[in-house]
């Protein structure tokens, strides 16, 4: 138990308190004081408004995150695998994922309108290239060190890929989906913020519109849990896969 | 990046990036040069045609996809009514001060945290929670605190891309700063020459590839700033020119900020590779 990394959260909260409480109101005019948003959570948690949200905005962010994956894998696949095509599409990807994502929202909500289909298409384009860019590390360096084996054992290519390229380059990938989840999470409430009004993102403007703070400080709370939920499920999945935990990021050698 | 971004993640505990540092240096330099050049139009052809086949097979009068060719004058126009320039330059400016803070903080408290453990552990549970916050959902609160000002806007960016400078510069600190520090106090040197002749350039490589990943997301998170606040700035423009159906000019301002997003990272990989050059080897 870290209790003096858990001390410091306390003072941070007493801290806070203490600065709403003490402060003249004209300083910090509407911010809530962490009492405040206790005792605003179980009206906010006890609302059927909120798992709504909070469910529109999970499901959101999983699928739109399992699209990308199975994209970005694909993507990822083909220039871990082939040197041809990653020389003729490297460039081409680094462009498009270094466009804003969020300035991608406003053309989502143009073509697709204000809908969960402008939500998914937003979530997938922007998380897809970060799986493709740790599949086709993952994936080159497998090939690389691994192909030798495949031919000495004679298996057939599809089996070098299932058999020895996949595990090998699942460390890697891991690494990939879980930044990759945590970027829908952000796209999702961004798109729900600008673009589609439901969920958790939605909630947030809607009651900061309406000045219901110590609400608001409630939904920013609930949105980092949910963060650090899909964090944690991630680290959990990678336990479950052998090859990931047996080689490990830091096992790498070169 | 980004994934980041927004792409919010923000953790630069990629093994490729860091094992990169470590890469030998000739390779790196045979990459540069003029085979780094024609890779680089290479790779670019893909994309080249996707907007050329966009141009000449897709619906010259298609109201959501434009063909590119006309997503030019209506940005032009923007610029022709001084709207445009401005704009980019307060986002920039947003932009640059919001880096420079982020990298000297982050780099600052990246080194209390690597080199005093107590500092660590009081500090860590609190901000692992913080870099989890997305900064879309922090936004409220800087904005109830600060108002819908440029303060406000620079505050967010600097609150959310600190974070992997800090996680870098820790995780140098840890690896072998030590030493390196060490040799400075048995050197006896002043407190202002072990900050410019040993900390700063031992901890140059890390902050530079923690800026890798804080630049793109700084620049996210101004223009994410001012599309939900309008605070004035280029995303001001573009949340405008989609709430006004002007859908060239969304795509032509789009583009714009891709432009900069471009110039933003080319800068960041040219400043990596001269301190990896300079710095990255000797370790």
């Amino acid at each position: 138990m870290n209790l003096l990394g858990l001390g410091t959260a306390v003072l941070f909260i007493v801290l806070w308190e203490l600065a709403v409480d003490l402060l003249p109101h004209s300083v910090l005019p509407n911010v809530p004081s962490s009492l405040d948003v206790i005792r605003a959570t179980p009206d906010v948690v006890g609302h059927e408004t909120f798992w709504l949200a909070a469910w529109h905005t999970t499901w959101v962010s999983v699928v739109g995150w399992l699209i990308a994956a199975v994209i970005g894998g694909l993507i990822g696949l083909a220039c871990g695998l082939s040197r041809f095509v990653r020389e003729w599409t490297t460039s081409s990807i680094d462009v498009l994922r270094a466009l804003p994502a969020v300035s991608f929202v406003p053309i989502g909500i143009l073509v697709f309108g204000q809908s969960a289909k402008m939500e998914l298409i937003i979530v997938a384009y922007s998380a897809c290239w970060i799986v493709a860019i740790s599949a086709t590390t993952g994936f080159r360096d497998a090939h690389d060190r691994y192909r030798d084996t495949g031919r000495t054992l004679r298996l057939r290519p599809l089996a070098v890929t299932w058999k020895i390229v996949l595990p090998g380059a699942l460390p890697h990938l891991m690494v990939g989906l879980r930044l990759a989840l945590a970027t829908s999470l952000v796209l999702t409430v961004v798109a729900e913020m600008i673009g589609n009004p439901v969920g958790l993102g939605y909630q947030l403007t809607y009651l900061l519109q309406a000045l219901h703070t110590s609400q608001v400080f409630v939904y920013i709370v609930a949105i980092g849990v949910l963060g650090v939920i899909f964090n944690a499920a991630l680290v959990g999945l990678a336990r479950l896969v052998p090859a990931a935990a047996a080689d490990g990021h830091s096992g790498r050698s070169r | 990046m980004t994934a980041v971004d927004v792409r919010g993640q923000v953790a630069p505990d990629q093994p490729a990036r860091i094992s990169r540092l470590h890469r030998p240096r000739g390779r790196r330099r045979s990459m540069s040069g003029l085979i780094g050049l024609i890779g680089l139009i290479k790779g670019l052809v893909p994309l080249a045609l996707l907007l050329a086949l966009w141009q000449v097979l897709g619906d010259q009068d298609s109201t959501n996809y434009p063909p590119p060719s006309k997503w030019w004058a209506p940005v032009r126009g923007l610029a022709s009514q001084g709207t445009l320039w401005p704009m980019l330059r307060k986002t920039l400016v947003a932009f640059l001060l919001a880096l420079a803070i982020a990298t000297v903080l982050g780099a600052a408290i990246g080194l209390l945290v690597g080199r005093v453990r107590p500092a660590d552990r009081a500090l860590g549970p609190s901000f692992e929670f913080f870099r989890t916050l997305p900064a879309a959902a922090v936004l409220p609160v800087f904005s109830l605190v600060l108002g819908y000002t440029f303060t406000m806007k620079v505050s967010l960016a600097v609150f959310t891309s600190l974070w992997p400078v800090l996680l870098s510069v820790r995780t140098g600190v840890r690896t072998g700063g030590h030493a390196l520090l060490d040799v400075a106090d048995t050197l006896g040197l002043s407190r202002r020459a072990r900050l410019f002749k040993v900390i700063v350039p031992a901890l140059l490589p890390w902050i530079a590839s923690g800026l890798r990943i804080a630049a793109p997301l700084t620049l996210v998170v101004t223009l994410l700033a001012e599309m939900l606040t309008g605070v004035d700035g280029l995303g001001v423009l573009i949340i405008n020119a989609q709430d006004s159906f002007l859908i060239p000019q969304t795509y032509g301002l789009v583009l714009l900020a891709g432009i900069v997003a471009l110039v933003v990272n080319s800068l960041v990989a040219v400043f990596e590779s001269v301190v990896l050059r300079r710095h990255g080897v000797d370790r």
